[in-house]
């Protein structure tokens, strides 16, 4: 998510006026019942007329509660099959830890032509796996920490180059770490520039039990 | 005709060696944290002339010559030729880190680039790691006072290894650097080899405390008289920066050199970090994809 900030900070110096690019997952909010399978698109909104040349997102979610089935990456950023587009997604780096990382060889002006606003770059499907009655789950963009003195990266939208909210701690064995999902959901909030990308999946059976209750809510 | 005539010194690196290692258990692996090397310059001469480097190197008094032709299309070299390490070490080494101290007054952070998968030699050569292995250079920052300066050098790097591991071996090669087009190459100048399979390795051995590592000249072979290293590259500034891998073009395989290493700092002058932002990321392959030299950047 940093380097596509950097670019997106890039391209608002460049373009005046141009608004700060955020990705979402779409849908923002499902009902869904446990054994779902649920379709979320990424997309990268507030594009002002500028272009996206390349992204690196880690997209976070529990493992526990939900299984990631696939994802497939759009051509707004060119076709990777044809070699307008390299792919460098890690895929599934860790359970719960999804990386997606494109960089186009396409001119900007070809890529001018190929993106609209809002832009999917992505589609993932994930399967809905242990979800009490009137509990949620939270699939939310998030950062990631190399191991080591490695670069923190920024969430999705925010401009600047450090993270914020603060970046989760590298776990003991030096691997990725999922981000808590309140922590990021609710700084977000906060976050002027930001928006959220959360996906608060419900399970929608139990009735008559207590409202739901929100494990990492916004 | 004019004459041009460059002659430039340098202090040299590693010396001495001293090994240390520092172990502690984590359930079934080791956490070991390496003083991989501690380097004391004592004396090391490099003068350019024209276009011949000539280095003087002293280990334990031991003197060792080397001398090559850096040779390009104007028959000269320009710019200075410093001589970084570069270094073999296990691919899973991380946090590679070093300082610099004359104790003078002069001191500071050593430029490390870390898992590298080739440094150019020149327009047809280029060094590779072994099997398991990572290349990584150590030089000093722009501007360090070269000229009748002794430094200190500290290496440090860590690594995870299974309890039980034997020592540590990695290698060091003595460059010279020069710089055609922004491209840097780095000339083996010490041993005078093309091939880290060909150079002897350094054991460091696991010890609590400081040990000797003694490197014995006789396999310190200095370059001959006769060798040549050649620079007649026609890539533009522009696309060179962006051969990573040295094959003369600008492709998908440049590309995942990169992205190999995204999201990690890069010190200054990391041929990685296209942008010289500090950090290596997808914004430095979007730069290199844009400046493909083959359709879709294929290979």
């Amino acid at each position: 998510m940093r380097r596509t900030i950097l670019v997106l900070c890039a391209l608002l110096v460049a373009v005046s006026g141009a608004e700060a690019v955020v990705f979402t997952l779409d849908p923002s909010a499902l009902v869904v019942s446990p054994g779902d399978s649920v379709s979320l698109d990424l997309v990268a909104s507030g594009l002002g007329g500028a272009v996206i040349g390349d992204f690196d997102l880690d997209i976070d979610f529990d493992p526990a509660r939900l299984t990631l089935t696939g994802f497939t990456l759009a051509n707004g950023l060119g076709d990777v099959s044809s070699g307008e587009a390299l792919d460098f997604s890690l895929g599934l780096v860790v359970p719960g830890l999804l990386n997606l990382a494109v960089v186009s060889t396409l001119s900007e002006a070809e890529l001018l032509a190929v993106q609209s606003d809002p832009l999917t770059v992505a589609t993932l499907t994930v399967d809905v796996g242990a979800l009490g009655p009137g509990t949620s789950t939270t699939v939310a963009g998030g950062h990631r920490q190399r191991a080591g003195r490695g670069r923190r990266r920024g969430p999705v939208g925010h401009r600047a180059g450090r993270c914020h909210p603060p970046c989760p701690r590298r776990n003991r064995s030096g691997t990725w770490q999922p981000l808590a999902g309140g922590e990021w959901a609710t700084r977000v909030r906060r976050d002027a520039e930001a928006h959220p990308q959360n996906l608060l999946v419900k399970w929608s059976g139990g009735s008559g039990v207590a409202p739901p209750r929100r494990e990492s809510s916004p | 005709m004019l004459a041009l005539v460059v002659v430039l010194t340098s202090g040299c690196f590693l010396i001495t060696l001293l090994g240390r290692e520092f172990v502690e258990d984590v359930s079934d692996f080791v956490d070991a944290v390496f003083t991989a090397i501690d380097t004391k310059a004592t004396t090391g001469i490099c003068t350019t002339i024209v276009s011949t480097v000539t280095c003087q190197y002293f280990f334990d008094g031991v003197p060792v010559t080397s001398t090559a032709a850096l040779v390009s299309e104007l028959g000269i070299v320009l710019g200075p030729i410093a001589d970084p390490i570069v270094l073999e070490v296990p691919a899973a080494a991380t946090n590679i880190r070093g300082t610099f101290d004359d104790g003078l007054g002069h001191s500071g952070d050593l430029l490390v680039y870390p898992k590298l998968a080739v440094v150019p030699i020149d327009d047809t050569h280029s060094l590779t790691p072994g099997t398991g292995k990572q290349l990584v250079i150590v030089d000093l920052p722009a501007n360090t006072p070269l000229a009748g300066v002794t430094y200190d050098y500290h290496l440090d790097f860590e690594q995870r290894v299974p309890k039980g591991t034997g020592p540590t071996p990695i290698k060091a090669l003595f460059t010279g650097k020069l710089t055609v087009n922004g491209k840097t190459f780095y000339s083996p100048m010490l041993p005078c080899v093309t091939s880290f399979a060909s150079l002897p390795e350094i054991t460091i051995p696991r010890s609590a405390t400081s040990e000797d590592l003694v490197l014995d000249p006789q396999f310190l072979t200095g370059c001959a008289t006769n060798t040549h290293y050649f620079y007649f590259r026609a890539e533009s500034e522009h696309v060179g920066a962006c051969d990573l891998d040295n094959d003369h073009d600008v492709d998908k395989n440049d590309i995942a050199l990169i992205m190999a290493v995204r999201n990690t700092r890069a010190a200054a002058g990391d041929p990685r970090d296209i942008n010289n932002d500090g950090v290596i990321n997808a914004n430095d392959a979007r730069i290199c994809t844009l400046r493909c030299t083959r359709p879709g950047c294929q290979a």
